[in-house]
């Protein structure tokens, strides 16, 4: 079968399917009214003869469907009328339309929200270069609870482990830095790191250098790394901020 | 009378061509004429007659024009086409070796076994 045929068949039975039921009706009303008028000449009275005709040809909307059925009606034919049954079923009863609804909007919520979750936390790799290499140290107290790391532990992980290349060691803690774009002190997130900490999750930064081993010399002096965000927050993109101490107040 | 026999299976297809071989016909006439040649002795449910009919027409075996009944009424004709002629050669050749092979089998008799 051809492309053009194909097109033809299809529209033929599509777009000419209210003349086709037409057609059937006209075709099938015939059929009972001349068996009608059969048995009326056989003396059976009109109404009676007309009932008993309609009797003996059996489910008028079965032959019909079996008609369509026969025709090879077109797939698209029969699912339109699926879902025009269906929505008309679903018109008739409101009630449990909504309570069907409401349970596939709070499934199809539910699974959203869950899926986003562990989209982010375990399908995602991390935004770090060797993401799949990455892993977290727990230090912990025995029961349930997490301890953070003490330095001397950090250091025998560090030494003894020959399960991992790198080994950081990240503090977090709060305090507040104050910009020179801004006077007013911001409360941020911000942690002691260990010299290698950074280097792990960061190939270079966009601007200055991370920590070395100088950072780490027994003098005391601090260097600072701060996000993208807050240099844009806080210093106004300052390209001129490397070298420079921002005011910083971090607890003990 | 006896009572009407049913319809075998895969038959009313082969019927209606036979039927509308014979000249051109509604639906109702074809339930008609089989019913007149097979003098009342066979039972066809009206309502699975338009169905085949309808899948015989999709098949190319018969082909349907509107015309006017003999009460002028409108009516759908059938007639049969070249393709259904063959049709119905095919289908009557089979039936016939079908009915000799069934007959030779329930006429055996305990010395041809």
């Amino acid at each position: 079968m051809t492309l053009w045929s194909r097109l033809r068949s299809w529209s033929r039975t599509t777009l000419g399917r209210s003349r086709m039921e037409s057609d059937m009706d006209t075709e099938l009303r015939f059929h009972i009214e001349a068996y009608a008028e059969d048995l009326v000449r056989r003396g059976l009275p009109r109404p009676e003869a007309m009932r008993c005709a309609r009797m003996e040809f059996g489910g008028i909307e079965l032959a019909k469907e079996e008609c369509r059925e026969a025709r090879g009606v077109s797939f698209l034919e029969s699912l339109a009328q699926d879902i025009r049954f269906g929505l008309r079923m679903l018109r008739k009863s409101p009630g449990f339309t909504a309570v069907a609804v409401l349970t596939l909007a709070l499934g199809i919520g539910a699974n959203t929200a869950i899926f986003s979750v562990v989209d982010a936390i375990l399908l995602q790799p991390l935004p770090y270069p060797h993401a799949d290499r990455l892993a977290i140290l727990f230090s912990s107290l025995g029961n349930e609870h997490r301890a953070p790391a003490s330095g001397y532990e950090f250091k025998q992980i560090q030494d003894r482990s020959r399960l991992l290349e790198q080994i950081g060691g990240i503090w977090v803690t709060n305090g507040t830095i104050t910009g020179t774009d801004d006077p007013q002190p911001e409360p941020v997130k911000m942690a002691r790191v260990t010299i290698g900490f950074l280097s792990i999750v960061c190939n270079r930064p966009a601007l200055g250098r991370l920590f070395t081993p100088q950072d780490a010399a027994p003098t005391i002096s601090i260097a600072v790394v701060i996000s993208s965000g807050l240099w844009r927050r806080k210093f106004g993109a300052d390209p001129k901020i490397v070298g420079k101490l921002p005011t910083l107040a971090i607890p003990p | 009378m006896d009572k009407p026999l049913d319809l075998l299976q895969g038959t009313l297809d082969m019927l209606i061509l036979k039927a509308v071989s014979l000249g051109a016909l509604h639906g109702y006439g074809v339930l008609l004429r089989i019913q007149q040649i097979s003098k009342d002795r066979l039972e066809i449910r009206q309502g699975s007659l338009y169905p085949a009919l309808y899948r015989l027409e999709h098949q190319g075996w018969i082909t349907s024009e509107w015309g006017e009944s003999e009460n002028n009424h409108k009516a759908k004709y059938y007639r049969l086409t070249a393709a259904g002629k063959r049709r119905l050669r095919a289908e009557a050749d089979k039936w016939n070796r079908m009915a000799d092979f069934i007959a030779g089998i329930l006429h055996a008799t305990p010395e041809e076994v």
